[in-house]
């Protein structure tokens, strides 16, 4: 592995400072003092995602997670909702195919209680768990599936695109959402050993931020938590490297829509490795807004195309990098493809302007620096230093490996990675949705 | 990989955790909490630009970064000449596609290159500006948005574009469900020809009745400096900017031509109404129910806002905890007020599972009722209205939520210590003022039903629940008989 770049100090740079300590059973605990306003956030970064799901269970990590909010060994289903809520905060969490992140805000008087309501689920939450509570919430799940995938225009192209880009032995195969047989076939036994496996201590990092006092905190964490048992490092699912693609993966599909939309998908690098800042200047170049390549040529000078997308997405395994654009009524989506494998080809040829990588590198720079502000995000982004990079204290090197990013490293990332016959290229066009059957991978039944 | 089998072989080993050596004696009691911290909303330091635009700012130096909002009065949707809908949006939107000699890629690229963003948008009672940028491009940051705002192009070569990507835009809509059923409730209520009622985007058959001259008069009429507020948050020195911003837009000035007021016509009495869309094959049916709910001054804001989140502001909410936590039948559903210059709507909404949509639509409707009718128990009161007090501090946490925190107290007139005072009333409101505040203004014998989804399928369950007879509507929101 490449080394990554050499932080440079800055007068501008963020100094996020924080506090750390380890419980005996493991429980890694980070504290960031901000005292801007009467609240305290908690983030809960439990390792385990949809990519440590079983054969027909995808889906369970993410339906695991709805059902951490119905209630543990002490508090009623809704009880902790009602609490937070009373305490002028509120609960969430997301999954995704590397982990599962739960949040809880209040105000900063709520500091024990929020603590209390966290170890009792994290001790305790199958010592309730019942039948009834596992079908609604498999409900919600289906309703969330219908909601955000099922019933949102090309709703489905994640999907079919996981699909096609990873091998179907591959824990990115399929989408965090799951398929539907394999949600209806989850099973209260499932939801006991998913928890006793994964949901423990010594899996954990937790960060607690706002307006707390790191001793406090720390007095509180341990009454609350360090009885929890240690438990056996899980040990997840195993994944080697997948066989490169050897061929662009041709895929057709429809959908309810009014215009054709193309999406090019290639691998990439995993998170936080040397390429991955080149990658994202590349996408912001290629088609990041208004000032990107693939806007001027296709949505601004051919109108063509009515938007344009570019993104590349580092996860612990590997990555993705993404191109997608819809279509102008009447355009051939086989043009839009032309034109975008064009466009990357000039890019794999030659450098960028150095006034394009700075316009990315800026644009970049104000993002990050507006995504700190937020308590929240900042905690987030402080446990996913810990758990992806290993590096609790990346704020200021996360900033200087984009700051340094040079044209001929975009050029030679684009080139390595953007390969005309290593891709995904799935068209949706206007028809029927698919059905149900269609949907559910082949090698899911 | 792990089987199945071998998982439930595991589970069997599963132990439940031993709590009694956790040291704490009653685990089933919350502890207490600590002492309540005090909050004290920002204010903000009121000044005033040569051309009568007032500026106010709130200092926070906390991250080398600055967000600005301007607030543009009589410039949004409501003021669509008739005939004419989406002219306060395409004003917005052809502002930033040319200016000052620069093309919009150009301006795109200007934004990159300082770490800008330029936000241009036309809302429903205002147009604003929101911009957010780096401390130390701030000044070229403020020369951008200048340039935009004194010297706009409005060239008809960048108007013939824009008008396409809009046209196509309308025309996608009818994949967009959720829009679809929020264009019908405000069709149902205001008339779909009305300040209110219509969409902001205006329509697919009205778009081409907007030409270049329509949006150069529009913008001289109605985004005229001397009526507008421009809230700045972040890390700033107030007296070097009201220097920078005097110098760039202070001789800035426009004829003008003031509306005092917008006045919107509700339609006169509303009875239970029930709007449908067809969606062969929809998984859910997007539901909206609602109806003219109250303007942004009516003194019963405080017990409406507790009303609001009892019935669908949060996760706990009767209506969440109900359609989503017991019956399994939807991801989510909300219930709130728009609170603008005039009635606004209040809205419920969600996307039911077909099967259970009329069900759905049922129990909401006793939730209502049952507001109106009871009072809310005592602790269940006391959580919603700790939840509004205790979240005021999240309305300040980042500069933009601070600007527009301000932008809205500019809007509607409201003085710059409103938030001061907003935890006080929240507290004053009682159970009684919650109930009668239900029963005079969401009375669900008045409310609007919109649905699309699968009508073979949810047709005949609706058709039971005396909404009156079904109008039907096609694809886009619009009658069908066009």
């Amino acid at each position: 592995m490449l080394a990554l770049a050499a932080p440079v100090a800055r007068a501008d740079e963020p100094k996020i400072d924080f506090t750390k300590f380890e419980l005996a059973n493991g429980l890694k605990v980070y504290v960031i003092e901000d005292h801007k306003a009467p609240t305290v956030y908690e983030v809960m970064w439990m390792k385990v995602g949809s990519k440590d799901e079983v054969t027909n269970r995808t889906g369970f990590a993410h339906l695991f997670e709805h059902l951490m909010f119905k209630g543990s060994a002490h508090l009623p289903d809704g009880l902790m909702d009602k609490l937070l809520e009373a305490a002028g905060g509120w609960s969430n969490a997301f999954t995704s195919s590397d982990q599962t992140v739960y949040q809880n805000v209040a105000g900063s008087n709520f500091l024990e209680q929020m603590l209390w309501i966290e170890a009792d689920r994290l001790a305790g939450l199958t010592d309730t768990l019942d039948q009834a509570k596992l079908d609604n919430q498999r409900d919600v799940v289906l309703n969330e599936r219908r909601q955000s995938y099922e019933n949102q225009p090309y709703g489905l192209a994640h999907l079919l695109i996981a699909e096609n880009l990873w091998p179907k032995d591959f824990g990115y195969h399929w989408d965090t959402i799951g398929y539907v047989s394999d949600l209806k076939a989850a099973v209260a036994p499932d939801v006991k050993a998913f928890f006793a496996k994964y949901y423990v201590p010594n899996n954990a990092t937790m960060v607690i931020a706002g307006d707390v006092k790191p001793e406090e905190v720390k007095r509180l964490v341990e009454k609350y938590f360090a009885w929890i048992p240690k438990a056996p490092t899980p040990v997840r699912p195993h994944y080697a490297a997948p066989a490169p693609l050897t061929k662009d993966i041709v895929v057709d599909s429809t959908d309810d829509v009014q215009v054709p939309r193309v999406y090019i998908t290639w691998r990439g690098p995993a998170a936080f490795t040397a390429e991955e800042p080149s990658l994202d200047m590349a996408a912001a170049i290629l088609g990041d807004g208004k000032s990107s390549r693939l806007y001027k040529r296709l949505v601004f000078d051919e109108k063509i195309a009515q938007s344009v997308r570019a993104g590349f997405g580092g996860q612990e395994l590997a990555g993705d990098f993404e191109i997608t654009v819809t279509a102008k009524p009447g355009t051939d989506p086989k043009l839009l493809v032309k034109e975008i494998d064009e466009e990357v080809a000039k890019m794999a040829a030659t450098a960028p302007d150095a006034g394009e990588v700075e316009r990315a590198i800026n644009s970049h720079e104000s993002g990050f620096l507006d995504g700190l502000e937020p308590v929240l995000q900042r905690a987030i982004l402080l446990a996913n230093y810990d758990v992806m990079a290993h590096d609790p204290d990346y704020f200021s090197k996360d900033l200087a490996r984009y700051r340094a990013v040079k044209p001929d490293q975009v050029k030679a990332s684009v080139a390595k990675y953007l390969k005309p016959n290593a891709r995904v290229t799935l068209t949706i066009r206007p028809g029927k949705k698919p059905t149900q059957d269609q949907l559910q991978g082949k090698d899911h039944k | 990989m792990k089987t199945l089998v071998a998982f439930l072989a595991l589970s069997a080993a599963a132990v439940a955790a031993p709590y009694d050596k956790s040291g704490i004696a009653d685990w089933t009691k919350a502890p207490a909490q600590a002492a309540e911290p005090t909050f004290t909303p920002p204010t903000p330091h009121r000044m005033r630009l040569a051309n009568g635009m007032a500026l106010l700012v709130i200092e926070n130096h906390k991250l080398p970064i600055v967000s600005m909002s301007l607030v543009v009065p009589n410039a949004g949707s409501a003021t669509d000449p008739k005939g004419k809908p989406g002219l306060a949006s395409f004003t917005a939107d052809l502002l930033d596609e040319g200016a000052g000699g620069l093309t919009a890629i150009q301006i795109a690229e200007e934004e990159d290159r300082l770490g800008a963003g330029i936000g241009i948008y036309a809302g429903i009672d205002s147009a604003g500006v929101s911009v957010g940028t780096l401390t130390k491009t701030l000044d070229p940051t403020i020369d951008l948005v200048a340039k935009i705002l004194t010297a706009p192009a409005f060239d008809q070569k960048d108007f013939d574009r824009v008008q396409g990507d809009r046209a196509t835009a309308l025309e996608l809509r009818r994949d967009r469900p959720r829009e679809v059923a929020s264009i019908l409730l405000g069709g149902a209520l205001y008339g779909l020809d009305s300040p209110y009622g219509h969409p902001g985007s205006g329509f697919r058959e009205s778009f081409k009745s907007i030409a270049l001259a329509d949006v150069t008069a529009y913008f001289k009429e109605r985004w005229d400096p001397k009526g507008m507020t421009l809230v700045v948050a972040g890390d700033v020195d107030p007296i070097a900017l009201q220097k920078k911003l005097d110098a760039t837009l202070g001789a800035w000035k426009h004829p003008g031509k003031h509306v005092s007021k917008i006045t919107t016509t509700p339609i006169a009495k509303i009875a239970h109404r029930l709007i449908v869309v067809d969606r062969p094959g929809s998984q859910q049916s997007d539901v909206r129910l609602g109806l003219v709910g109250l303007d942004r001054k009516d003194p019963r804001f405080y017990a409406f806002e507790v009303l609001t989140t009892t019935l669908g502001g949060g996760f706990t909410s009767r209506l969440n905890q109900k359609l989503r936590e017991q019956l399994g039948i939807t991801y989510g559903i909300r219930a709130s007020q728009d609170w603008r210059l005039d009635r606004g709507p209040f809205t419920i909404s969600s996307a039911l599972v077909t099967a259970e949509t009329a069900h759905g639509l049922t129990e909401t409707l006793k939730i209502v009722d049952d507001l109106a009718t009871t009072d809310v128990p005592d602790a269940e009161l006391e959580k919603s209205k700790q939840n509004l007090i205790r979240a005021l501090p999240a309305q300040f946490e980042t500069n933009a939520a601070t600007a527009a925190a301000f932008s809205e107290l500019a809007l509607h007139g409201l003085p710059d210590s409103w938030y001061a005072h907003y935890s006080d009333q929240i507290r004053k409101v009682t159970a009684k003022d919650v109930r009668a505040v239900a029963k005079s203004a969401i009375p669900s014998k008045q409310m609007v039903f919109a649905v699309v989804g699968d009508m073979a399928k949810v047709r005949a369950d609706l058709d039971k629940l005396n909404l009156g007879e079904a109008e039907t509507r096609d694809l886009y929101g619009m009658p069908v008989s066009k």
